[in-house]
């Protein structure tokens, strides 16, 4: 299955189609229905909350979400190679530990979120090599290294809190980019980076093969162990600079704060439609997941909800996204 | 440290003239001074000053089996301390109620000290203080995963070889299971006395009864155990009480007493005893500024993090958009930075105060930070205070009587003193 199948845009709709046509045919696209769910989101909260419907308010849902969203968008392209990728979590609280020992020692902030992302990269590629090497599904593999790079990070802090005590770093997590603040624009800019990766690109075409099929991947001369090792790097590349916006935000490294991420990245991405059996998802939809989970959790909040129900109500979310996308899947 | 020196001083000029008009006993006076850390001779001449010598505070004795002891007697001794901190009615503060419903309440005088060790630590009296029997005191902490955890342990170890006994040190890893798993390993190795650090209340009566079941006295400390287990905290009440205080007086002296909208980074599924940490918040600032309404107060959920304090409190200031003078009450210094990013991010933080309690990391770089930040004041507890406990339950072993219910000091830390307050963790090496 290849981008195109799974994320079809809309036929065009000639004027003897007519609205209700033109209506089921969007209803029928995944992405346009997600897009519509999120527009009935957005004005139920714009009824029912005061100051919901304010710029201030959606730049606040943005740096929310901007943590967890990054690592999301890289999680996206593992899941579409068939690699779900949960070491992510650890991967972020490891590259800010490193980012954030980068910038004590007096490096520059560029260097050290460069050194961040080449650990994140390297722990990506381990997660893929020992899928290729023992043989194991992903899932399994990177359930390993979670516990592994968790445990790292402990044993490296001793469980103390890394200082990242640099104006210039703070900006990162804290600062604003032409009013919209940093972190949005970052992920902002891994997204794009990212759908044109799997759109436009031949590794993004063998990551949907791959995922979908390895096996008809691998006769038609596809080397999936390689493909998937690139899509877990790229995991960890995100999960690197997730972490490293988090600490820039919280001035604080901690072992075992990226693994909180984990939760809210993996329904971000279901939400947005990622198949978690792979082959199928646009980085769209998880921007459009990241957008729902963000939206509900402030507008929940500005209703005065507590936050047990909001748990409550996220995992309602999250079955009702994998069971529709399994019917989905069932139908012609 | 100088106006928290001058809040502390001015609460005790303040306690000193109800003495004097009567609006405290004699007995409640000498269980508030002492929370408020003046020592024993202070407290004394306070009382020879006000009138009779009748208070017994300086000849009070322990049922211990040790001997009685006078709280004149040697610093050194754990008998004349214990005098000191509990004896009969002389401590006890009778309005307190709770977290065990208790009011048999013993606070740890600031002079349970003496001199710094060759590191520079504060050595604590309790060593020289050795129990009648060898012992097996088993002391299960939070987590290695946390730096001031695996310090807690280490202290506790110290001091319980020093006290002539033999230590038990169990990692309970902040999990539930993992903690019970321990109290079986803990029975099984014969401890004699068991001291719990581990955070889920509900954990902690399941460990009371296992042990009680194979006859162990336990003590708890910082999550509360069953009720009249033995406990030891700095008080979340009175701790966050201070804090309020502190926090109303800022706005007081600069807002004029103009609060628009207090923010409560609360923990609710902490359980009641974390809960008594708002509560102390809000009695703080009533007490300072009586005529705060209600209204003003929105409590939220930050389970106790930065990003999670963060996003909410970024929600709640998107609903008070006209809210000005701003005070942010953080349920530990995590979420109060919490508030502290959000305030920021929403441009607001230049007519805000945030309080936090702890002594995290965060905060102390936030502290750091001085003027620039609405961070303005957290409460540490001192570290050398934890092994109090082991000694509490050795003296209950030696058929001393003990309060079930005690307070370790605390420390309010701004910015100009955030620099001279000894580290909470690595000062061991």
């Amino acid at each position: 299955m290849t981008a195109e199948q799974t994320a079809r845009p809309p036929q065009r709709v000639s004027a003897d189609d007519g609205g209700a046509a033109f209506a089921a045919r969007l209803a029928a696209a995944p992405l346009a229905r997600l897009a519509l769910a999120y527009a009935v989101l957005v004005a139920v909260f714009a009824v029912t909350a005061d100051h919901f419907l304010t710029t201030d308010n959606f730049l606040n849902i943005g740096r929310a979400t901007a943590v967890f969203g990054i690592a999301a968008l890289g999680l996206t392209v593992a899941l579409i190679a068939g690699a779900l990728d949960v070491s992510f979590g650890a991967v972020m609280s490891v590259c800010g530990i490193v980012a954030a020992e980068r910038i004590a020692a007096g490096a520059g902030v560029v260097t050290a979120i460069a050194v961040a992302l080449a650990v994140g990269v390297g722990l990506g590629l381990v997660n893929g090599a020992l899928t290729a090497a023992l043989r194991l599904d992903p899932l399994i593999v990177t359930l390993g290294t979670l516990s592994i790079f968790g445990g790292w990070a402990f044993l490296h802090t001793n469980g103390a809190p890394t200082p990242a005590s640099s104006e210039a770093f703070a900006k990162v997590g804290r600062g604003e980019t032409l009013g919209i603040p940093t972190p949005v624009v970052i992920m902002l800019g891994v997204a794009v980076v990212l759908a044109v990766l799997l759109r436009w690109t031949s590794f993004g075409q063998r990551c949907y093969l791959v995922g979908d099929n390895a096996r008809a991947a691998a006769l038609v001369g596809v080397r999936t162990a390689w493909v998937r090792a690139a899509a877990l790097a790229i995991s960890g590349a995100t999960a690197a600079l997730a972490g490293a916006v988090m600490v820039a935000n919280a001035g604080v490294a901690n072992a075992g704060e990226g693994e909180r991420h984990l939760l809210n990245a993996i329904a971000a991405v279901v939400i947005g439609g990622t198949a978690l059996s792979g082959g199928a998802g646009l980085i769209a939809g998880t921007v459009l997941g990241i957008a729902v989970l963000g939206t509900i959790d402030n507008g929940l909040n500005l209703l005065g909800v507590s936050s047990t129900w909001q748990d409550v109500l996220k995992g309602l979310i999250v079955i009702g996204a994998l069971v529709l996308d399994r019917v989905r899947r069932r139908d012609p | 440290m100088g106006q928290l020196d001058r809040g502390r001083r001015s609460e005790a000029e303040r306690l000193v003239r109800s003495l004097e008009t009567g609006q405290v006993s004699r007995r409640q006076f000498i269980g508030r001074a002492t929370a408020l850390g003046l020592t024993f001779p202070t407290i004394a001449g306070i009382l020879a000053a006000c009138g009779d010598s009748d208070s017994g505070g300086s000849g009070g004795t322990t049922g211990g089996a040790g001997g009685t002891a006078t709280a004149e007697g040697g610093a050194g001794d754990l008998q004349a301390i214990t005098s000191k901190v509990y004896p009969d009615g002389i401590t006890s503060d009778p309005e307190y109620k709770g977290p065990n419903g208790g009011s048999r309440v013993a606070f740890l005088p600031e002079d349970a000290y003496e001199g710094t060790d060759e590191k520079g630590i504060r050595k604590w009296v309790c060593y020289d203080f050795t129990a009648d029997k060898p012992y097996r005191i088993a002391f299960a902490h939070f987590s290695a995963k946390w730096d001031l955890s695996v310090e807690m342990a280490a202290r506790a170890e110290r001091a319980i070889r020093a006290m002539g006994c033999e230590p038990l040190i169990f990692d309970n890893n902040f999990d539930a299971d993992q903690a019970i798993k321990n109290v079986d390993l803990i029975v099984q190795q014969q401890a004699d006395f068991v001291v719990e650090a581990q955070i889920f209340p509900d954990a902690n009566k399941a460990i009371y009864n296992r042990l009680e079941a194979a006859g162990i006295p336990s003590g708890y400390y910082a999550v509360e155990g069953p009720e009249g287990a033995l406990f030891q905290d700095a008080g979340n009440l009175r701790m966050c009480t201070a804090l309020g205080e502190w926090l109303g007086e800022y706005a007081r002296d600069n807002w004029d007493g103009q609060v628009d909208l207090v923010m409560l980074a609360a923990q609710p599924r902490a359980g009641t005893y974390v809960a008594e940490r708002e509560v102390g918040y809000r009695a703080g600032l009533k007490k300072v500024l009586p005529d705060l309404p209600d209204s003003v107060f929105v409590e939220f959920d930050s389970q106790g993090l930065l990003d999670e304090s963060q996003k909410k409190a970024a929600d709640v200031l998107t609903a008070h958009p006209n809210a000005k003078h701003i005070i942010g009450c953080g349920s530990n210094d995590d979420a109060a930075v919490g508030i502290v990013r959000a305030l920021e991010a929403a441009k607001r933080a230049t007519t805000a105060a945030v309080a936090g309690q702890a002594g995290q990391a965060s905060a102390v770089e936030e502290l750091k930070k001085g003027g620039d930040s609405p961070f303005k004041v957290s409460a540490f507890t001192d570290i050398e205070t934890v092994p109090w406990l082991t000694a509490i339950g050795i003296l209950e072993l030696m058929g001393g009587e003990v309060a079930p219910v005690n307070f370790l000091p605390f420390y309010l830390v701004d910015a100009d003193s955030v620099g001279s307050f000894p580290p909470q963790a690595g000062t061991l090496g």
